[in-house]
């Protein structure tokens, strides 16, 4: 094992700078490192791999073109998930009742059998975040499926970090009084 | 809320497995053109899964052969002597690697890199590693030296598994073959010892050593099936000989991902994670037993465990730290659990995993902090990092490099909550043009000193002009050059901290008075890489000079946020994320740089922020949010600054929250922003004003569903300013503008209009003489991002609050200065 933790490792500056400054290769880096985690969250928010894979291109295409004013190329994991997580919370307000009616396909598909771990059903998180408005559905999938924090949330939304901690607590107050009746 | 954290870590897990059906990859170039050239790729597009590649290991025949030719060139470098006598570290930033021994004499190897890679130390800490694209290169570390281009190298085509010491390597050919061990070395270059020889292993997906390097384990991926059979080569003089040989159980489809492979100390055991999906969620932990060999699987991602990440044995053997979700899970010599240690205080995966020397400490490493804890879960501290700062063990204390304005480590003992820092390297006046790597290697513990020497730490700082970047002469760098000399000024006993560096976490000199005078700066939180690239305080010049960090002066490195001046202008109050998860309130004194905790929120309390400095200057008017029974419960309190004493003023249920209280000129009222909910749902946001002569009722003047948020009372009293957002707008962000409203509620106006043109406008201050409005701003007019705004209340005249060009940064207030 190595001594040092992390022995290689590249900060994002220069990848940044260079993509902002036209070059396709460095920009093709960008979504190779970010892509699959913009997917994610914006799956997360939408419920639907089309309407997911739509946002995260539509977000790519704002970032190609806002990159030169991102401040902190440290935080560009952060700002691009924050992109992708406002294109799907703008998808979702679009196409509401599409999402919905994937989410009512998919809840009649078969369930496995309790888990004894008393592991959270997938198919219960999803119907419990088809409950919430888009809003919410961002901040938890910033939360709990990027990793960001409370700060990083408030940094990247614009809003206070006292009201991202708020709504947290009380979205997950929530989502546990569903999901653990 | 008495399980809210363990159904936290469930709906963590649940968020994760939802995530994992998300469309994984897709096809880059044709996103990459598409995004290019504005076409949509829905047609053509699919996201095929990621799959990982068959790892296909042969016999590295003609790899041998270079290594063996690479042995006999290694009369190219002449053998080096040993100049750190022992004790080192290998900082480097991706093109200039700077070698740190006892006394610090910091020794600039220039031009070793060429591909941003981090190097290795090697041969018992003498010589440096390169790995490049297609081989390792070698030099060695004689002060100065650069690696030349005629510098032995070894070829590489699949990974290489370096001994514990160093001394040998392990190189896995994807391509050619199987595994060749070879002998690099202690104290000279690749060639001395014995020869090279190779192991008959095939379809090997991972590797390691045993600590005394005498045996080889693998583990091997074998035909298209699952199972993986985990061998132990016993490698001795020369010769190789199997030793150990059983099947593992894999309930992957493929061979998984191997995330861990660690030796117990004593040589006994072995713990392999394996992972079976992309994100390391469904694999398992087996433990496996020698002499007789047995496998036993301790953890199968069911149990609790979420993640299957890293695992490190105690020094001792006698315990197995594995990865858990954010938190460790602590096995005894049979893989039972005895412990649970926590983690990440906001649930941050562990990513990494360490003991300390002394066995009763371990470090955990996430994307955003090290967190360390005795094994007892007893004495954790959080120290905020950036993804990109590198850290390492080294005889017993913690060593972080990270970039600021340059390369900057830092040292922290096993009790350190603030780290010392032991050298910059590498300064640049213009950190865009730093290259991108930041590395930090420790040299390899010898089998005769495993524990290494510490390195000797004092402050250095860079003297008179700042230097230039690292030259790309292979002599010692004009930077390096610098430290030495502060070195020598340091160990004369005069040591210089770091005024020569705005950003440095230790605090400023008195000096700073000077620099500050009368002049009407302006205060502002924003990112800084000393703070891990969390929000810190920050001041500026009103035409743009001078921008420094202040936020120093703190002893710990959490978030700092909404900073306020007090009355005379010489002290800023703020709040401070704490190492426990709570947020404390600070006032730095500007005049000494000392700071001060006058509230430190304990658990159940949440928070402590957006303190306000009442006009008398002896008091300050709170927000406090707390955990009850009932739910989250906020208060609104005013601190006696100099008895210390608190007074609620104000409190709600969990059906209001109150934030960003604001002191009328003439200290009789607060304007309070009150935040509605209906469960977990949000339904506005309201700015009430309290009469501090009749606390427990408010007055509203701007009602829940226009959404106003972080007022600011004018210094004149006849206007409340704050921020709403238009329809479609985000409270507190996107798409807001500034508006005005009298303090009994009339005459209400907007100030900014950004939001129509998509832009934004939110935390409004009143310059100390009223007659401007400062906010952070974004889009629009503004142009640009997050930055400090200024426009005149009447509504013209906008632009930025910092000279010709905006500056980056939040909550902007103005120094109040004498008249």
């Amino acid at each position: 094992m190595p001594d040092a933790l992390a022995l290689d490792g590249r900060s994002p500056d220069g990848i940044v700078a260079l993509a902002a400054a036209g070059d396709p290769g460095a920009f093709q880096r960008l979504v190779e490192n970010h892509h699959a985690s913009m997917a994610r969250v914006a799956y997360v928010i939408c419920g639907d791999p089309e309407a997911a894979r739509d946002a995260v291109q539509a977000a790519w295409s704002i970032a190609w073109r806002r990159l030169r004013s991102l401040r902190d190329p440290d935080r560009v994991g952060t700002w691009l998930v924050a992109i992708a997580a406002n294109e799907a919370r703008g998808a979702l307000r679009n196409d509401r009742r599409r999402v919905r009616l994937l989410d009512l396909a998919r809840a009649s598909e078969a369930r496995d059998d309790a888990d004894p771990a008393g592991l959270i059903h997938v198919l219960d998180l999803r119907t419990a975040l088809s409950r919430l408005g888009p809003d919410d559905r961002v901040l938890l999938a910033l939360r709990f499926v990027a990793a960001m924090d409370s700060s990083e949330i408030a940094s990247e939304l614009g809003i206070s970090a006292s009201g991202v901690r708020s709504r947290l607590s009380r979205l997950i107050e929530r989502l546990r009084q569903e999901l653990e009746r | 809320m008495t399980d809210q954290g363990g159904f936290e870590l469930r709906l963590a897990d649940a968020f994760e497995r939802y995530a994992a059906e998300a469309p994984a990859a897709v096809d880059v170039p044709s996103l990459v053109a598409a995004v290019m050239h504005g076409r949509s790729t829905r047609a053509e597009q699919r996201w095929p899964r990621l799959t990982r590649p068959t790892v296909r290991v042969l016999l590295a025949a003609a790899l041998l052969a270079t290594l063996l030719a690479t042995m006999l060139s290694a009369a190219l470098l002449r053998p080096p002597p040993d100049p750190y006598r022992g004790a080192r570290l290998l900082v480097a930033d991706g093109r200039t690697a700077w070698v740190l021994g006892p006394g610090l004499e910091a020794q600039a190897h220039g031009q070793v890199l060429t591909h941003n890679s981090c190097p290795t130390l090697i041969g018992g800490g003498t010589v440096l590693a390169v790995r490049e694209p297609t081989a390792w290169r070698f030099a060695s570390l004689s002060p100065g030296d650069a690696l030349p281009d005629s510098a032995p190298s070894l070829d590489h085509r699949g990974f290489e598994v370096w001994s514990p010491s160093r001394t040998s390597v392990a190189v896995v050919d994807a391509d050619a073959g199987s595994v060749a061990v070879a002998e690099v070395g202690r104290s000279t270059m690749v060639g001395s010892g014995r020869q090279g020889f190779t192991v008959p292993a095939r379809d090997v997906v991972a590797a390691a050593w045993s600590l005394d390097e005498e045996r080889l384990a693998l583990l091997r991926h074998e035909g298209t099936g699952a199972a993986l059979q985990f061998e132990i080569y016993e490698v001795k003089g020369g010769a190789v000989e199997p030793w150990v040989s059983v099947a593992i159980p894999n309930d992957a489809p493929g061979p998984g991902l191997v995330v861990t492979l660690a030796w117990a100390p004593d040589g006994g055991r072995v713990a392999v994670g394996i992972a079976a999906g992309r994100e390391a969620r469904d694999g398992a932990v087996h433990l496996i037993r020698l002499d007789p060999a047995t496998v036993a699987t301790i953890s199968d991602g069911r149990d609790g465990i979420l993640l299957v990440g890293d695992a490190a044995w105690a020094p001792d053997s006698s315990r197995l730290a594995l990865v858990a979700g954010p938190d460790l899970s602590l096995r005894d010599e049979a893989g039972d659990v005895v412990a649970t240690i926590a983690g990440d205080p906001v649930g941050r995966p562990v990513r990494e995993l360490r003991w300390w020397p002394d066995g009763e400490r371990l470090l955990m490493r996430t994307d955003r902090s090290l967190v360390s804890s005795r094994s007892d879960g007893s004495g954790r501290a959080v120290r905020p990092i950036d993804a990109q700062a590198r850290v390492a063990i080294h005889a017993g204390d913690l060593y972080v490099a990270r970039r600021g304005r340059g390369l900057q480590l830092d040292r922290y003992g096993p009790d350190d909550h603030t780290p010392t820092s032991v050298a910059l390297l590498g300064t640049t006046a213009d950190q865009a043009v730093l290259p991108d790597t930041v590395c930090l290697d420790a040299q390899a513990p010898s089998r005769d000193d495993p524990s290494g020497r510490p390195l000797e730490a004092r402050p250095i700082t860079l003297e008179g002009e700042e230097p230039a970047m690292p030259t790309r002469s292979p002599k010692v760098s004009r930077t390096a050059a610098a430290v030495m000399a502060a070195s020598a000024i340091a160990s004369a006993g005069s040591a210089p901290v770091g005024a020569a560096d705005p950003d440095s976490p230790s605090p400023l000199p008195s000096a700073v008075t000077i620099v500050l005078g009368e002049e009407p700066w302006i205060a502002y939180q924003s990112a800084t890489g000393k703070l891990g690239g969390a929000h810190g305080i920050h001041l500026v010049r009103p035409d743009g000079s001078g921008a420094m960090f202040v936020g120093g002066a703190l002893p710990r490195g959490g978030e700092q946020l909404h900073p306020d001046w007090s009355p005379d202008g010489r002290r800023i109050l703020l709040d401070a994320a704490d190492t426990d998860g709570t947020y404390d309130l600070w006032v730095i004194d500007l005049d000494s740089m000392a700071a001060e905790r006058i509230v430190d929120c304990v658990t159940p309390c949440l928070w402590v922020q957006e303190a306000a400095w009442a006009p008398d200057g002896e008091r300050i008017a709170l927000q406090r949010h707390s955990a009850t029974d009932e739910g989250e419960v906020s208060t609104v309190e005013i601190v006696d600054l100099a008895s210390g004493e608190s007074t609620t003023v104000f409190e709600t249920d969990a059906t209001l929250g109150i934030y960003a209280p604001r002191w009328s000129p003439d200290g009789a009222s607060l304007v309070l922003e009150i935040v509605g909910w209906d469960g977990g749902d949000f339904i506005g946001d309201s700015l009430q004003v309290l009469d501090l002569a009749d606390p427990g009722v408010t007055r509203t003047i701007v009602p829940m569903d226009m959404m106003g948020n972080n007022p600011d009372w004018s210094p004149r009293g006849d206007l409340i300013a704050f921020s709403a957002p238009a329809a479609g707008g985000e409270p507190g962000g996107a798409l807001s503008d500034i508006w005005v409203v009298a303090p009994d509620g009339t005459g209400m106006r907007q100030v900014t209009h950004l939001a129509a043109e998509g832009g934004t406008a939110v935390q409004p201050a009143f310059t100390p003489d009223g007659s401007r409005i400062l906010f952070k701003g974004s889009g629009g007019d503004v142009g640009r991002q997050d930055v400090i705004a200024s426009i005149a209340i009447d509504g013209s005249d906008l632009g930025p609050a910092t000279g010709e060009d905006y500056i980056g940064g939040w909550h902007p207030r103005m120094r109040p200065t004498p008249d």
